[in-house]
């Protein structure tokens, strides 16, 4: 036996000799018997020592605890370094017996659940003592603990990031500007510390990507972070490198995901993050659907307006952060039920409570006459819209009323004639006086044009205003975000509401412009919230401009109509207005009625259940097919190319875009004009021709549809058929 | 296979401070002991324990049975543990002075830790250089009595001792370890 080399025993006589009495004897000490796992571990740096001297002890509770066998567990010595707690590897803690103490941590919270009754004892005692020898969760969250923060966490911070430790489900709805992501990324970091989790999958929206890079390496500095996004070349191999935390976009996630086992995104995640989770609120998008079946043992939604038109966005957001047992839908649950439910996942906390001192915020209504020529030209554009609407008879659709309201309002922002603005006459002079004072201004607008948006905008203040829409690509927008912060000079940035209203931290402006006004107040609260967040140190004051006499008036009264109606329906949430009108209001807002037989009225964007065919589809021949597949393609702004007769996987077309946030996105398509519906042959065929370009989505057009084993392969592995009816919506003009 | 952080390099270079815990046990009668290794953020890398049970105590003066048991603990605990650590510390409360001056030798520094002097060396002056370190917040400044040379300036040793001391980490492991044996062997030993 030879002993480790770091201690020596002084003295070969080991006890002291003592004294009772008259009697001197030497204490004979019974130690713990060497344990299989002491035995079994390697040893550094020479042999192990043999086992004393046996005598049997109770059992330890461990070994009670873990309800294995009767074995001795009295020394040993276990490497804790890099052991594994996620929860995936553990299975449900069984009830607590009699036998337990009284004790039977939860999942996750300790040792409890670790062991299955054939797991490894070894491994299962070493993961119970890894558990609960973890920092804990209050040292670490210390100020001046073993994992430094980049700044001191509020209060009300360090209990949301409490909250996002000990429950897998939650969705983080505190006021916009309160760190929703500083609390996500600082749990991440110790769940990861802790083990708790070795990956993590935070989606977000394409202009958020930089602000969320910035903020992981402020914030968790030692994770190793992948962003995946950009070329579909570089995302296959992203998916694949090796990262604690993978950021991606909703966009690059619908575009990448499959069912396919092979596929990066098919693992299970520990956990998975939606920052700005209203992108979900629609369950019938396909990233919505995406995102609820991505394999995950934990979820965090974040989102400052988990409801913003309707019930039925919050029940979607709720099918992802906490889903209902299968069979039994949100939506089938009493709106008490849904409350209740929610008063378990939701963490909301308002400005107004946790941050007293925040600078208030100001909004100033500003409603303003039109110019001459703005009058005559928005007039004449309405009077000429209803008459169109009116001449569409029983074909009128919701969309027509959308397009000729975004005709108007483009009107009230400029005139498409004179290019004269009221509203932009007031803002100028505005802020005139503010550059003189030092401040800076954001100003939101709906439009990204250079007629009547944010182009429009900035162009009209000699060029001294920086753009921010959705067209630039994440680079041009970080440096764009970049110098508005640092410049001086810079002291004006246009946003579009779309690309620029949610996420940023823009406190550098104390000033908020809404150019035009959006449907839904709650967006446009997000907006503001941009500047009215933690960090600001001066009062933020918002003007929201409105046209008077014009549809922008008629609008805001209507949707304020509705607003006591959603305040009811999620207590803590202020709901605000819906995004979209009944189709009823929408005809109102211009004296007319909704005809009755269309069942797409009160939701444009749903097809027609039997529309009539568009074209006749038979006639055309194979080529010319295809070539109508591409024109329509590229009547939506995508580049069409076409391939070769001999292309794998009879690709006929290959059709890309960079996607309103940025993101590429490569459609191979297959056309096959058949007179009976197209068999599963040829999507596997498809499907293999996919797998050679990773990022690509495949579509099917066909006319006659897909069997039915055909269409199952096809969502299984995220390929889009369109059929008839799908084909149909292509053929209608791109606004609607 | 763990995905390694970004400081682990870092982390790894300043090694491990092993935590030894010593608690007196009523049923049976002994005493139970255990190693607790961390890094420099506190994270457990190798915990080591044993327990001996003490013959009937009236025919021994306690703190011969007390000094015998930790002997007999240290040693065996040290002997299992098939990591070096790069400094040990243990509370002057529960590990008598005799262990590491008189019984037991070790190549690393060894640090006692008490709130005051008068736990370090109840029968009069310490018999070493003491150290006074910043505490835990609201319990005042620690004392640590060296019982090997101290680490000099500039050392592994040294830094990783002021980066416990920095981070909290000089208390609270011995917490943790007292956790550990508690669920190892039950809240009563």
């Amino acid at each position: 036996m030879s002993a480790p080399p770091w201690f020596v025993e002084r003295s070969a006589a080991a006890p002291i000799p003592g004294w009772r009495g008259l009697i001197m004897r030497q204490p004979r000490l019974v130690q713990g018997i060497a344990d299989r796992a002491t035995l079994a571990a390697p040893v550094a740096g020479g042999a192990r020592q043999a086992a004393l001297p046996v005598q049997v002890m109770a059992r330890p509770r461990a070994v009670r605890k873990l309800g294995l066998r009767e074995e001795e567990r009295h020394r040993g010595s276990l490497s804790l370094a890099g052991i594994s707690l996620r929860d995936e590897l553990l299975p449900a803690p069984r009830p607590p017996t009699s036998d337990d103490d009284g004790e039977w941590p939860q999942r996750g919270g300790g040792s409890a659940g670790l062991v299955a009754p054939d797991a490894d004892v070894d491994l299962a005692l070493a993961r119970m003592l890894a558990a609960v020898l973890q920092p804990p969760a209050e040292l670490l969250l210390a100020g001046e603990g073993p994992i430094e923060w980049h700044k001191p966490l509020l209060p009300f911070q360090l209990d949301g990031i409490r909250a996002l430790l000990d429950r897998p489900s939650l969705l983080l709805a505190d006021d916009m500007g309160l760190g929703k992501t500083v609390q996500s990324i600082a749990a991440i970091r110790i769940l990861t510390r802790r083990r708790q989790i070795e990956n993590a999958l935070v989606v977000v929206p394409a202009g958020l990507l930089g602000q969320w890079r910035s903020e992981l390496a402020l914030w968790a500095p030692e994770l190793r972070a992948v962003t995946v996004h950009g070329e579909a070349r570089d995302r296959a191999w992203r998916w694949r490198a090796p990262a604690h935390v993978y950021l991606t976009t909703y966009e690059t996630l619908r575009s990448d995901y499959s069912a396919n086992p092979h596929s990066p995104l098919a693992r299970t995640w520990d956990l998975v993050v939606l920052d700005e989770a209203q992108r979900i609120k629609n369950p019938d998008t396909e990233i919505s659907r995406v995102c609820k079946r991505l394999s995950r043992s934990r979820q965090w939604a974040l989102s400052g307006t988990p409801l913003e038109n309707s019930i039925e966005d919050l029940i979607s957001i709720l099918d992802f952060v906490d889903p209902a047992p299968a069979g039994a839908g949100w939506q089938r649950v009493s709106q008490e039920e849904l409350r209740e439910r929610l008063r378990r996942v939701q963490l909301r906390r308002r400005k107004s409570e946790v941050l007293k001192d925040l600078p208030p915020k100001l909004v100033t209504p500003v409603v303003l006459p039109l110019t001459a020529s703005q009058r005559a030209s928005y007039d004449r554009a309405e009077r000429e819209g209803i008459v169109w609407l009116r001449d569409l008879g029983r074909g009128v659709r919701v969309g027509n009323v959308l397009e000729l309201i975004a005709r108007l309002k483009a009107i009230c922002n400029f005139d498409p004639v004179t290019g004269h603005s009221s509203k932009l006459e007031d803002m100028r002079e505005r802020l005139r006086i503010l550059a003189t004072e030092g401040h800076k201004a954001l100003v939101f607008t709906q439009f990204a044009n250079a007629q009547s948006g944010a182009r429009a905008i900035a162009n009209a203040l000699d060029g001294h205003a920086l753009v921010y829409t959705g067209d630039l690509s994440t680079a041009e927008r970080d440096r764009v975000l970049a110098r508005f912060r640092a410049e001086d000079a810079q002291r004006v940035l246009v946003l579009s509401l779309r690309a620029g209203g949610q996420g940023l931290n823009l406190q550098d402006a104390s000033y908020v412009f809404h150019f035009d006004r959006w449907w839904n107040p709650a967006v446009e609260q997000q907006a503001e919230s941009r500047s009215h967040r933690l960090g600001q140190r001066y009062p933020v004051t918002v003007y929201t401009y409105t046209s008077e006499g014009t549809i922008e008036e008629r609008i805001e009264q209507t949707l304020a109509a509705k607003q006591g109606l959603f305040d009811q329906i999620v207590d803590d949430v202020t709901i605000d207005l819906p995004a979209r009108l009944s189709g009823d209001e929408l005809f109102g807002l211009f004296d007319l009625r909704a005809p009755r037989m269309q069942a797409d009225l009160e939701s444009p964007p749903v097809p027609d259940p039997d529309p009539a065919p568009a074209r006749d589809y038979a006639a055309l021949s194979p080529e010319g097919f295809e070539a109508h597949v591409g024109a329509l393609l590229e009547r939506r702004g995508w580049r069409v190319a076409g391939t070769p007769p001999s292309h794998d996987g009879g690709i006929d077309l290959i059709a890309t875009r960079a996607d309103d946030l940025g993101s590429e996105v490569a459609l191979y398509i297959q056309c096959k004009n058949h007179a009976a519906p197209v068999g599963v042959r040829v999507l596997r065929e498809l499907n293999g021709a996919i797998r050679q370009a990773p990022g690509a989505r495949g579509v099917l057009a066909c006319p006659a549809g897909a069997t039915a084993d055909a269409t199952v392969f096809a969502r299984d592995r995220g390929i889009l058929i369109w059929d008839r009816a799908a084909l149909a919506e292509l053929e209608q003009p791109a606004h609607s | 296979m763990p995905i390694p952080f970004r400081d682990q390099e870092e982390l790894e270079d300043l090694g491990a401070a092993a935590f030894l815990r010593i608690e007196a046990q009523a049923n049976p009668a002994g005493y139970r002991g255990a190693l607790f290794q961390i890094n420099a953020r506190g994270e457990p890398l190798e915990f080591t324990y044993n327990r001996v049970e003490t013959p009937n105590t009236f025919l021994w003066r306690p703190p011969d049975i007390r000094r015998a048991a930790a002997r007999k603990l240290a040693s065996s605990l040290f002997g299992l543990s098939p990591r070096v650590p790069r400094l040990l510390l243990c509370l002057a409360t529960e590990t008598p002075s005799e262990l590491f001056a008189e019984d037991i030798s070790l190549t690393v520094p060894v640090g006692r830790i008490a709130h005051s002097l008068a736990e370090l060396a109840p029968h009069g002056a310490p018999d070493g250089l003491a150290e006074v370190l910043d505490g835990p917040d609201g319990q005042g400044p620690l004392h640590l009595l060296w019982q090997s040379p101290p680490p000099a300036e500039g050392s592994p040793e040294r830094t990783l001792l002021q980066r416990l001391a920095t981070y909290g980490l000089l208390l609270e492991p011995f917490e943790r370890a007292s956790i550990g044996m508690d669920e190892l062997y039950g809240a009563q030993g």
